[in-house]
């Protein structure tokens, strides 16, 4: 079944102008922060949340540190509450950043609750991070993926493992006795999702059958990262259905053209402002040796690193739905972006729609959730083939039990 | 078939019990060693070639530096310690001195702590590897939340001597590349010193010189050079070389090549 999975990265917008200072991430000082106004940013995030659960669609939640551009620094805590603040949502962390938590376990511990209290809801993406967040973390950046996989393979067994406790001693995580209370809710465990821009990532994800997302790639990017999963789950006898692929993009719908085009300009605010000093960039160890040789060579030659975004900053709305990158205007407009591209990168059933930035009210934000689950998911649902598994414990979760 | 720089030196893949080393080998007189600091030995030639008048220089070129392949046993400064100390054990019949640069002395340090037997004298130039002062209080420029420009500015007493990277051919990047992910993996965290180190240098026994730049600027700690030679026991002289910064060997090849060779004449005190 398609699923559309609402996000927002609850960013703080009120920042100085970027001439001002050298990099939102990292070394923004937090004085630039008002905790009431921040309260009010917080409840109106929670608050698009909850409507979306009201409309039948999915919620997604992510986490970073040290930056304007989301203030919530834990995805645990913001499943916490939407795990009782919503009934029948899917919950979607995306993700845990696990090569830059020091315990894993600690991270089985906080999904599993999410998942009993949410009655068998989450969805638990574990993800690398990027390199801007490694030194908000500082988290050493060199083996990351190596230690990125270990801590994942310890969370999946923590999940697993209800028979007392098992000893974990591998290079970068050393436990004798894990044995994590509570259980999750769903059987064998929440289903486990893998965000990337990276052909290699998408390659061990298909060897673990985990669901793969990547994030405004355009049609290009996307396709590519997907046939990477797909040629290596062939090579391993396994043909993997679209219910294992997830694609990010903004989407912002309007009764019209003109309002469509209006709230896409105000969602473009996320690409527009993400100001990183290079050096929070290019982080050796982060990435192959031979790509950041071919980046100090361009730093020396005056061209400095680039962020991910910098290509589309400044590209109009209309080339980024072009490109794949924004499902925006009228519900028929986004029915036929969305399929047009679900048909060229060769399928999918989810859709992680970041419907908010920036200033964006709840008001606006909602009108477009509305049109989207009333106009366009309806038709999504009934156009495109997708798979026809279920979401794991969706069909066995339980009315939740009064008192003890 | 392994890759190696474009130099004069004699080079040689040596076996040791702990993994592989590339020694490069140039100059002649008696030996001496020599472990590169941060950049590896990509801005070393006109040191290596001044050190060369009176020595051999035995090169060390540290796995994971992008000449010497790194090693999946090589996880931090005590195991790249173990390789000078397995180096100079299998090459030397008698103590033989040995000179670090940086993080080169911080492994010269390290190696030297366990086996005060390997080295009849240590040169430390621009030593790392210690912390002494307060926990909020930063020992070392922090490399990878600098601008890399300004870090250029802040490793040179002079800017007219830093090296002009455009210089570099693509094999001398994909070099430094390696030696900037090196330096990322053994001195992350804690950052650029072992909290042990300090309290072992009293077992530094070998007479040791300590040389710094009057302009070094990426290390933070006040006289720096004054607290090595303060709790390093062999330690009976410190030099500061005037006008240079933490690159004393790039900037002041001929004039510390000089010192040290005074220091390697002198009797022991």
């Amino acid at each position: 079944m398609f699923r559309t999975w609402v996000f927002t990265e609850m960013p703080y917008p009120f920042t100085p102008p970027e001439e001002t200072y050298e990099s939102v991430r990292v070394t923004l000082p937090s004085r630039y922060y008002d905790p009431d106004t921040g309260r009010d940013l917080f409840h109106r995030y929670y608050d698009i949340y909850r409507r979306a659960d009201e409309l039948g669609l999915d919620i997604m939640v992510n986490e970073h540190h040290s930056t304007a551009t989301c203030v919530a620094p834990s995805a645990p805590i913001s499943l916490g509450i939407l795990a009782r603040e919503t009934k029948n949502a899917r919950l979607l962390a995306l993700g845990n950043p696990i090569a830059n938590r020091s315990d894993p376990v600690r991270v089985a511990e906080e999904m599993a609750m999410i998942d009993v209290i949410s009655g068998g809801r989450l969805e638990a993406g574990l993800v690398r991070g990027v390199p801007m967040e490694i030194s908000a973390q500082n988290s050493n950046p060199v083996d990351m993926k190596e230690r990125f996989w270990e801590a994942a393979d310890l969370i999946v067994r923590a999940w697993q493992s209800h028979d007392g406790p098992f000893s974990w001693e591998g290079k970068h995580f050393h436990h004798r006795q894990v044995n994590i209370w509570p259980r999750p809710h769903q059987e064998p465990s929440p289903p486990v999702w893998i965000p990337t821009q990276t052909t290699s990532t998408a390659v061990e994800a298909a060897e673990r059958g985990y669901t793969l997302a990547t994030i405004l790639n355009g049609t290009k990017g996307c396709k590519k990262i997907f046939d990477a999963y797909r040629e290596r789950s062939a090579e391993l006898g396994n043909t993997p259905d679209s219910g294992k692929f997830a694609y990010l993009g903004l989407v912002f719908v309007g009764e019209t053209e003109r309002d469509a085009q209006a709230g896409a300009r105000r969602l473009q605010w996320y690409l527009q402002n993400n100001k990183v000093a290079d050096q929070f960039m290019s982080v050796p160890g982060y990435m192959d040796v031979q790509a950041r040789a071919s980046m100090l060579r361009g730093a020396a030659n005056g061209i400095p690193p680039q962020s991910p975004l910098a290509d589309i900053v400044d590209s109009s709305v209309e080339e980024l739905v072009e490109a794949g990158l924004f499902f925006a205007g009228t519900p028929d407009q986004v029915v036929e972006q969305v399929t047009r591209f679900h048909g060229e990168v060769g399928g999918f059933d989810h859709l992680l729609a970041m419907v908010q930035a920036g200033t964006m009210s709840a008001s606006m934000v909602n009108r477009s959730m509305e049109l989207f689950a009333e106009e366009v998911l309806p038709r999504l649902r009934h156009d495109l083939p997708t798979s026809s598994s279920s979401r794991p414990g969706t069909a066995a979760m339980a009315p939740i039990a009064a008192g003890p | 078939m392994k890759q190696v720089p474009d130099t004069t030196g004699c080079f040689e893949e040596v076996q040791l019990s702990s993994g592989i080393v590339i020694v490069e080998r140039s100059g002649h007189g008696p030996p001496i060693i020599l472990v590169h600091g941060e950049d590896g030995s990509l801005f070393l030639r006109p040191f290596i070639e001044a050190l060369g008048a009176h020595k051999e220089v035995h090169l060390i070129n540290l796995p994971g530096w992008g000449v010497t392949p790194g090693s999946n046993d090589i996880e931090g400064v005590d195991d790249l310690g173990l390789v000078l100390s397995d180096y100079t054990m299998s090459q030397f019949a008698s103590p033989t001195p040995v000179i670090g640069l940086s993080l080169g002395a911080w492994v010269t340090a390290q190696a030297a702590v366990f086996g005060q037997h390997l080295f009849s004298k240590v040169v430390l130039v621009s030593p790392i590897g210690i912390k002494t002062t307060a926990r909020e209080e930063r020992s070392y420029v922090d490399i990878w939340a600098t601008d890399p420009g300004e870090l250029r500015h802040l490793l040179y007493g002079d800017p007219s001597r830093i090296p002009d990277l455009r210089d570099l051919d693509d094999d001398e990047f994909l070099r430094l590349a390696h030696a900037t992910e090196a330096v990322a993996r053994h001195g992350w965290a804690p950052y650029l010193y072992d909290p042990k180190l300090a309290r072992r240098l009293v077992r530094l026994t070998s007479q040791t010189l300590i040389v710094t730049g009057t302009e070094d600027h990426f290390v933070l700690e006040p006289s720096f050079g004054e607290r090595w030679a303060a709790l390093v026991t062999g330690a009976s002289e410190h030099v500061a070389i005037q006008g240079v910064g933490h690159r004393a060997e790039e900037e002041a090849p001929h004039e510390l090549a000089a010192v040290i060779h005074k220091f390697l004449e002198s009797q022991p005190s």
